[in-house]
Formats: structure tokens, sequence, C-alpha cells
């Protein structure tokens, strides 16, 4: 029991570490991926991909 | 929707890091969009890794293809505003130039830089030998009036045929002379505006509508024949038959008023407005 708890608990901070602020309610399985609200992160991955920003600013009202 | 599209995922995900703002939920969305100067929804802004803007792509349109084009070529350098404008650094002087930047700001609905760009084209092509003086005088005419200087727009739309300016410019002079108060006017813009398009539901819910709203009473009549045509020609507009039942209630006919909102909530049922409407209505409210 002992060891299954901690199993979990490790499991579960695995997930945390791994997860990407990825919006996955806009990042359709085969269209573009991206970042939600995260410029900062965007503008640095951008600089280590020799890629640009694409920002799409939208409205849900 | 282009950002689903397998192709476009493919294509932009090798050119772009993308990122999603909503403008009004997220943390740091609204001074973002100071910075950037968004003027709307949607805006997509490209970036430098440092944050200059090499390009923006406002609202929606054209087709997939080209989008996707616009993109390769921005991700490359061709034909961008950032491009432009260190061109115009060595090269104020060039005619073409200043209605290329002109023509930018238009597409990035940017009206008052587009003017200031199209008055260097006046300036520096005097003859007219490109052939840019006509669109050239419009946006700067058009600039000045959303200044509130609406004299140069009038005279040019007096004598205009295209429909394109006499859409965009009738727009700004219908804005101007509602907010003067000049309803005969606004009256006059709009009826030239349905005669050259005699189909337009929309244009003539926002007649109807503009009149309800701005309480022009000696219209009334006038706007509830516009409406009923509107709901003829489209039956399933709910934002119509709400209009017209507004009119009706403005105009004292309360029972026309119920049945044009019991209408509104046939179509669409969904929307608490026309029941809320429905409610005040009955109660003797216009």
């Amino acid at each position: 029991m002992k060891r299954l708890l901690f199993l979990l608990v490790l499991g579960s901070l695995m997930a945390c570490q791994g997860s990407s602020p990825i919006d996955q309610s806009t990042n359709a399985v085969e269209g573009v991926a991206f970042i939600r609200a995260a410029l900062d992160q965007a503008m640095t991955r951008a600089k280590s991909e020799n890629k640009l920003v694409l920002v799409d600013v939208y409205s849900d009202t | 929707m282009v950002f689903k599209d397998k192709e476009a995922g493919k294509t932009i995900n090798g050119l772009y890091v993308g990122v999603k703002l909503n403008g009004n939920k997220d943390k740091g969305a609204k001074e973002f969009q100071k910075k950037y100067a968004v003027i709307g929804y949607p805006t997509v802004l490209l970036l430098k890794d440092d944050g200059t803007e090499v390009d923006r792509i406002v609202g929606f349109g054209g087709t997939k293809d080209a989008y996707l084009q616009k993109l390769r070529n921005y991700a490359a350098g061709r034909d961008t505003l950032k491009s432009l404008l260190d061109e115009e650094f060595v090269n104020a002087s060039d005619p073409e130039l200043q209605y290329k930047l002109a023509q930018k700001y238009v597409s990035h609905y940017a009206f008052g830089k587009a003017a200031e760009h199209f008055s260097r084209v006046l300036e520096l092509d005097a003859e007219n030998k490109l052939g840019h003086r006509t669109e050239a005088q419009f946006y700067v005419a058009l600039g000045k009036a959303r200044d509130g200087n609406i004299k140069e727009l009038e005279t040019l739309l007096a004598s205009s045929k295209d429909i394109n300016y006499l859409q965009m410019g009738s727009g700004v002079l219908i804005k101007c002379y509602t907010k003067n108060n000049e309803v005969d006017k606004a009256v006059q813009m709009f009826d030239r505006m349905l005669k050259l398009s005699p189909d337009d539901t929309s244009l003539m819910n926002k007649f109807a509508w503009t009149v309800y709203k701005q309480k022009w009473s000696n219209q009334y009549a006038h706007a509830i024949e516009i409406a009923g045509r509107a709901v003829e020609l489209d039956p399933k507009a709910a934002a119509i038959w709400d209009t017209l039942s507004w009119l009706y209630a403005a105009n004292g006919n309360q029972e026309k008023a119920i049945h044009a909102m019991e209408h509104a909530i046939a179509v669409d049922p969904n929307e608490p407005l026309y029941k809320q409407g429905l409610e005040k209505i009955k109660g003797g409210k216009s």
C-alpha cells in the first residue's frame, strides 16, 4: 500500500514536471501547436529554434 | 479555421512558435494590446524573439493558401511592414514605396497611418503617373473624416460611383451625422446606400436600429417599412425581427411589437434578450 501511494505521488509529480501550458482546447491534434498566454516562453523558444512568434489575439465574447 | 488545418499546422509550426492570447481574459493581454496597438479581433501579430513586430494580419478573410503564403513570406522577411519601413528609412521619396506602406496600413485597418502615406503619394506623384490618385484622395479624405473633418469626404462621395468607397465612406459619414444629430443627412446617406444595395438586409437593420436607438421619431414609419422589407427578404433573421419589434413599440403599436418579438423568439429561442424584450413590451416599455 505504501509503495502504491509512493508510486502514485511520484507519477503525479512527474506528470506535473512534464506538463506544458499548451491549451488543449485550442490545440488541434493536427493543427497549429499553440502555447496559451505564455509570451516569454514563446520568445525563448523562438530564439532557440530560430523562429518567429505568432501571437493570435482573439476574443470569445 | 486555418489554425486547425493539418497543412497549416505543418507550415506554421515549422516557421513560428504559436501563442494564443485571449484579449479579454488572459493575464497581461491588456498591456500587450496597448503596446502593439491591437485595435480589433482577431489580430495575428508576428514578432521577432526580441518582441519587434514584423507584421500583422487583422481580421479573417482570404483563402487558406493565400494566408499560408503570406505567413511564409513574412517568415522569410518578404513584403513585411518592417521591411517596408526599413526601406522607407533610406528611400522615403519613392511614391510607390509610400503607396505600398499605405496599402499595408489599410490591410491593418490603421486608417490614420494609411492616410499619412497616401498624402505622401499625392505629394510625390502629383502628375499621377502611377495611377493611385483616386485611391489616395479617398483614404486621405477618410482619414480627415475620422478626425471629424468631413467636408472632403462628402465632396468626394457625392460624385463617386465606386461601391467600395461608398460603403466605407458612408459608414464614417453616417457616424458623424448621427453624432451631430444631423438626421436628414444620415437618412439620405442610408437611402443612397440602400438604393445601391437593395437586398442588403444587414444595412437595412443598421438603418432601422439607428433610427430606434437615436429616437428619430419622424423616421419611425420609414424604418418600420425598411425593417419589414428586411424580414421579408430574410425571415430567419431574429435580430431584424427584434429591431422591428422595438420600432413598433416606440411607434405606439404594442400588438405588432409583440407579434414581431414572438417571431424573433421563434427563430432564436435560445436568445434570452428576446424573451426579456417581450416581457418589457408587454409591460408597456418601448
